[in-house]
């Protein structure tokens, strides 16, 4: 006899209900809609099988942990905790946060930094059906004419045309727990500089995740790659043409249908040579 | 890569409770009936699935193991919402 959520349950139903579990865990990038950088959880990622063209779909933690003896010198939780949030020294001076949710492609490669190993040695993709990015507009005050300081901010969607599931570069790197020995591998996407149409959606930043196409995506994971092409393939910018997006719901992470398109008349329009065009809500959708 | 794990939007249905909008969606994983729901609130989304439990009939449990409570009582109202609106 075994328990499951502590009620009595035969052998079979029990491996019934674990085998539910393990499909639940393989593909959990399935459940979810939104992952958010910085919960730093799990995310789905396709990881090279050393010495052989092919991969294996595993979860991975979402936030790069650097070799613990490298700066910033994270050996425990607590310090990957503090590193992440940010934290006060010793001095009462606040240290701002380092997340290690993107890695900036034009950095990637120099000497000394805590991605250029992972660059070198342990590139991967990270697939998504979509992904998030605010876009602030300042309103203008009425008496005065002039923007506000304070941006009202538009959740998008943004998606790849016609396809599923589109692949974003990434890096990966194992980390060690040196108060528990627990190892896990933690990642970063690589981002690269926002295109005509990421530069007006994420218009605080100018980036976007490098979306790569399936040949780059292959040539990232698998190919023999000298310095010059793994800069190359991670600065690369998808073409505008080739992205749709949509606005949310500004609570949408709180939503109970987080990518629901939501319609603000008010807000303008991306401009794009042409004009506008959208994929109607639903249409690039992953279980449509 | 490509296995749909989310039945088509017809196994789709949101209800209100509390307050709360619960969205919930029919799972492709089992034979047997397996709901991924979500919440308007910051409740955690959750997976519940009918499960035969030794002394009692068949219940709906929380997977993973750990939110019994929760998965009996949202399995309530979905019983409750699918037969008023079958």
């Amino acid at each position: 006899m075994c328990y499951y959520n502590a009620q009595k349950v035969t052998h079979a139903e029990f491996l019934r209900l674990k085998g539910i579990e393990k499909t639940l865990k393989e593909h959990d990038f399935f459940t979810r809609y939104v992952i958010v950088g910085f919960d730093f959880g799990q995310t789905t990622v396709l990881k090279p099988i050393e010495g052989i063209e092919d991969f294996e779909i595993v979860q991975m933690e979402w936030g790069f942990l650097p070799d613990s003896l490298k700066w910033p010198f994270i050996e425990t939780r607590e310090d990957a905790f503090k590193i992440r949030r940010g934290y006060t020294d010793a001095r009462g001076k606040f240290v701002q946060p380092l997340n290690f949710l993107n890695a900036v492609s034009e950095e990637l490669l120099i000497r000394n930094k805590v991605y250029r190993e992972a660059a070198l040695h342990r590139r991967c993709i990270i697939p998504s059906s979509g992904f998030y990015d605010w876009r602030h507009i300042f309103p203008l005050n009425k008496r005065t004419g002039q923007p506000l300081k304070t941006a009202v901010k538009y959740p998008y969607r943004v998606m790849v045309k016609n396809k599923e599931v589109f692949w974003m570069a990434g890096i990966w790197q194992q980390w060690t727990d040196a108060d528990t020995g627990e190892t896990v591998d933690t990642c970063a996407v690589v981002t690269t500089e926002a295109n005509l149409v990421m530069s007006q959606i994420h218009n605080s930043k100018k980036r976007m995740p490098t979306m790569l196409t399936d040949d780059l995506a292959w040539e990232w994971m698998f190919g023999k790659l000298d310095e010059k092409r793994i800069s190359e393939i991670a600065r690369w910018q998808i073409p505008w043409q080739d992205l749709t997006y949509y606005t949310l719901a500004k609570d949408f992470l709180n939503s109970g249908d987080p990518i629901k398109e939501v319609v603000y008349p008010d807000l303008p329009p991306i401009d794009i040579p042409g004009g506008e065009s959208k994929t109607p809500q639903g249409q690039m959708e992953l279980f449509s | 890569m490509d296995r749909k794990l989310f039945y088509e939007q017809d196994e789709q249905f949101s209800f209100e409770a509390y307050g709360v909008t619960i969205h919930c969606q029919k799972l492709d994983i089992s034979k047997d009936v397996v709901y991924h729901v979500t919440f308007s609130s910051n409740r955690k989304p959750i997976v519940i699935a009918r499960a035969r439990f030794e002394e009692s009939e068949a219940r709906w449990t929380s997977i993973p193991e750990g939110r019994q409570k929760e998965a009996e009582g949202l399995g309530a109202l979905i019983e409750q919402y699918l037969s008023t609106n079958d």
